[in-house]
């Protein structure tokens, strides 16, 4: 990542304004007096990229918001202005495989009046592809920090953005300069590109370890043998239920045709049997007709007993009602009326009754019978001639029914003579052989019919097994097959994962040697120490590891000699002395000296240039991202003084493809003839009198 | 480096080859191209094994 510009809007002292950075010559200058702002480009960048707490600088702010102070105070103390808005936008640009790629990131911040801090932060990011076409708006605070963090991480920016302090503190053991060192080194050593690899990889083996518990099993061999056995019992077991039913279909047609040619030949036994039972039925129509007759005879008999004298009587009591008739008799009369009359001396018509009256009913009550018998015979006749009616005519249906009845047994009898001359005119013997074979042949035929049917059953269940076992077999198969291709990627990411990790502890210590290596280098080019055996070194292998240290090299060949191993292996139990680069390790830790502000800061710019050297080396290896920082150095040539002043002047240029360079005009004005020819564009911080606000101008 | 390693550890030259695809593909996430790699990552290594397997 290299800076193309940044542009202000009411941020700190700054106000409105924005600086270019050039490309083609690698020193970016700005030049301000003490207090004019070089720091807060600094910050400012710091500020964009990964944001910056201002309060972190109250010691040296009174207003410590990305709002300009005299903005801030404004919106505090004018009723009319209720809100204001800071904003930084960086200007980046970020190789890749000769893709470039132009990334213009924002960093804006709201403020409202009687609100102390601001009410809104918000990051915008916009990039830009290398013919200029720009991409949709990446919009997500998080997402944006995350890009941010993957092109210019947080760590690197203490190993890349150097204040006086920072330039002098590097090299000291304080965790924050250990920290820088750290996060620096892990950058340009790609750590994160294999943290990150190892990350997928452990994703991936997730993701196919659920894979396989999703299949479900991890290995099928045995139970797809069993499956096998399995189909191949059930194999068996079909062909021989399908033999047995082929058989019965063969079988059950012929025993069906030769019941049907039986029971053609039967069909004149049926006709016999037939005509038998309608003889039967006759046979015994007849019985029920001649009891029923008998029954009828029984009646009559009993009628005849009982009721048969009115019917008789007939004749005699037309003779009585002719007598009666011949000699009428007044209807009443009787001995009991006349014998009443002659009790009354008078007639009922007032006379006496005389004598000849008197012996004519004397006479009649002698004669006459107690009660009218007249009167009497007739009713009796009535009655008679009633009842006699009402038999008759009884008696008359039941001869009548007896007479339907011997008609019906008349016919009958003669039904059954002929049926018995017809069942008498067929053969009987052959038929009754016929039908016996028929009767055996149909019991063998519905059993074997039932054997088709249970055949069948047996071969349905057995087809149904074969097709439910072989599905799982396929299942298992393709699951078997699914697994073990998941198993050879879950081997492939073991592998993997193990090449991670040993390519990283390779590439660390190599990358370590190499960055002491331009260190070294480095460090031979700007300090005035190093002809004098004076060097530097980053450790790695000990505890505290990314320790900046110096020593001289006189010291070393001293400390090999003299140094007993014994004092070392106490001192240094976490180092393998057996090991050479821990050994030397061991002795640089044990004759490492200490630093003046000069030396500090001269070791700070030599770890800074090998760190930029070898991150933006071209290596061939396949896992090697070169990468690209602006340095930013602020005053780094303070506080040193003689040929260290000099020669880190006047190397400054090899440090970085870009250098963004602040130092006060004096400083650089005693330097300039060492950096000149180096310098692209140079800019100035005007700090406006009695204002906080910086102008910033260009030359 | 990487052939070296590689066969240290046993892995076959496929799978080598198919290692230094993963680490450009996730050298060019590191370098920008910031969507996530492990499907890509899956797809390499699904096809690789599958024709390995064939």
């Amino acid at each position: 990542m290299l800076l193309n510009k940044i542009q202000f809007k009411n941020y700190r002292c700054f106000l409105d304004g924005e600086i270019e950075f050039q490309s083609d010559k690698p020193i970016n200058l700005i030049l301000g007096i003490n207090g004019s702002g070089k720091t807060e480009l600094l910050y400012a960048i710091w500020y964009v990229l990964h944001g910056f707490d201002f309060h972190s600088l109250k010691a040296k702010e009174n207003d410590p918001y990305s709002l300009n102070s005299q903005l801030y105070q404004r919106l505090q103390s004018d009723p009319k202005i209720y809100n204001e808005s800071s904003e930084v936008t960086l200007t980046f640009e970020h190789k890749h495989k000769d893709k470039k790629r132009t990334y213009v990131l924002t960093r804006r911040e709201d403020y409202e009046k009687n609100k102390k801090n601001s009410v809104n932060e918000q990051i915008t990011l916009y990039t830009y592809n290398e013919h200029g076409e720009k991409s949709p708006l990446n919009s997500g605070q998080q997402k944006i920090a995350e890009i941010i963090e993957q092109i210019i991480p947080f760590k690197v920016l203490s190993g890349i953005m150097f204040d006086g302090e920072r330039m002098m503190n590097l090299s000291s053991e304080d965790e924050k300069s250990i920290k820088a060192i750290e996060g620096t080194i892990e950058d340009v050593t790609n750590l994160k590109l294999f943290t990150s690899l190892i990350n997928d990889l452990d994703s991936l083996d997730r993701m196919y370890q659920t894979e396989i518990r999703k299949i479900g099993r991890k290995t099928s061999q045995e139970e797809l043998e069993e499956i096998s056995d399995t189909i191949l019992k059930f194999k068996v077991e079909q062909t021989e239920k399908r033999g047995e039913q082929q058989r019965l279909k063969i079988e059950l047609p012929k025993l069906e045709k030769r019941i049907l040619n039986l029971s053609e030949d039967l069909k004149g036994f049926v006709e016999s049997k037939m005509l038998e039972n309608e003889r039967i039925f006759n046979r015994n129509q007849l019985e029920k007709l001649e009891n029923d007759l008998e029954k009828i005879k029984n009646s009559l008999q009993d009628k005849e007993f009982k009721n048969i004298s009115p019917i008789l009587a007939k004749g005699l009591l037309e003779e009585v009602d002719k007598l009666i008739e011949s000699n009428p008799l007044p209807q009443g009369l009787t001995s009991n009326a006349v014998a009443s009359i002659l009790e009354n001396p008078d007639c009922i018509c007032g006379r006496p009754h005389d004598e000849s009256t008197r012996r004519t009913m004397k006479e009649l009550v002698r004669k006459l019978p107690p009660e009218n018998l007249n009167a009497l015979i007739n009713e009796w006749s009535v009655d008679l001639k009633g009842l006699a009616k009402s038999k008759n005519s009884e008696i008359d249906e039941i001869f009548d029914n007896m007479t339907a009845k011997q008609s019906e047994i008349a016919e009958l009898k003669q039904e059954i003579n002929k049926l018995s001359t017809k069942i008498s005119n067929i053969d009987n013997a052959d038929l009754v052989a016929k039908e016996h074979e028929k009767e055996n042949l149909e019991r063998q035929y519905r059993k074997e019919k039932d054997n088709l049917q249970n055949v069948e059953k047996e071969l349905s269940y057995i087809i149904s097994e074969i097709t439910a076992w072989t599905k799982r077999q396929e299942e298992l198969t393709k699951a078997d097959s699914k697994t073990r291709l998941i198993q050879e990627k879950l081997s492939f990411l073991k592998k993997a994962e193990l090449m991670v990790d040993k390519i990283k502890e390779i590439n660390m210590n190599r990358a370590l040697k190499e960055i002491n290596e331009f260190m070294s280098t480095a460090y031979a080019d700007i300090s005035e120490d190093y002809p004098r055996g004076r060097r530097v070194y980053i450790t790695q292998y000990i505890k505290d590891k990314y320790k900046l240290v110096a020593y001289y090299e006189n010291d070393l060949k001293v400390a090999r000699t003299s140094v007993e191993l014994g004092n070392l292996r106490k001192k240094y139990k976490e180092l393998d002395l057996d090991n050479p680069h821990h050994l030397n390790e061991a002795y640089i830790m044990d004759i490492a000296t200490n630093n003046s502000t000069g030396q500090s800061k001269i070791m700070t710019m030599s770890f800074v240039k090998a760190i930029l050297d070898f991150s933006s080396q071209n290596r061939n290896d396949e896992f090697s991202v070169k990468r690209q920082y602006p340095l930013v150095l602020d005053a780094p040539f303070s506080e040193i003084s003689g040929d260290n002043l000099i020669k880190s002047a006047k190397n400054l240029y090899k440090f970085n493809e870009q250098i963004i360079l602040l130092s006060d005009p004096n400083t650089y004005e005693g330097l300039q003839e060492h950096m000149n020819k180096n310098i692209g564009k140079v800019y100035y911080f005007d700090k406006n009198d009695g204002e906080s606000s910086t102008t910033i101008r260009k030359e | 480096m990487i052939n070296e390693i590689g066969k240290e550890i046993g892995m076959t030259p496929k799978e080598i080859k198919l290692f230094k695809q993963i680490l450009a593909l996730i050298n060019d996430k590191e370098n920008g191209m910031y969507e996530s790699v492990q499907k890509e990552l899956d797809r390499l290594i699904s096809e690789e094994v599958r024709n390995a397997s064939e």
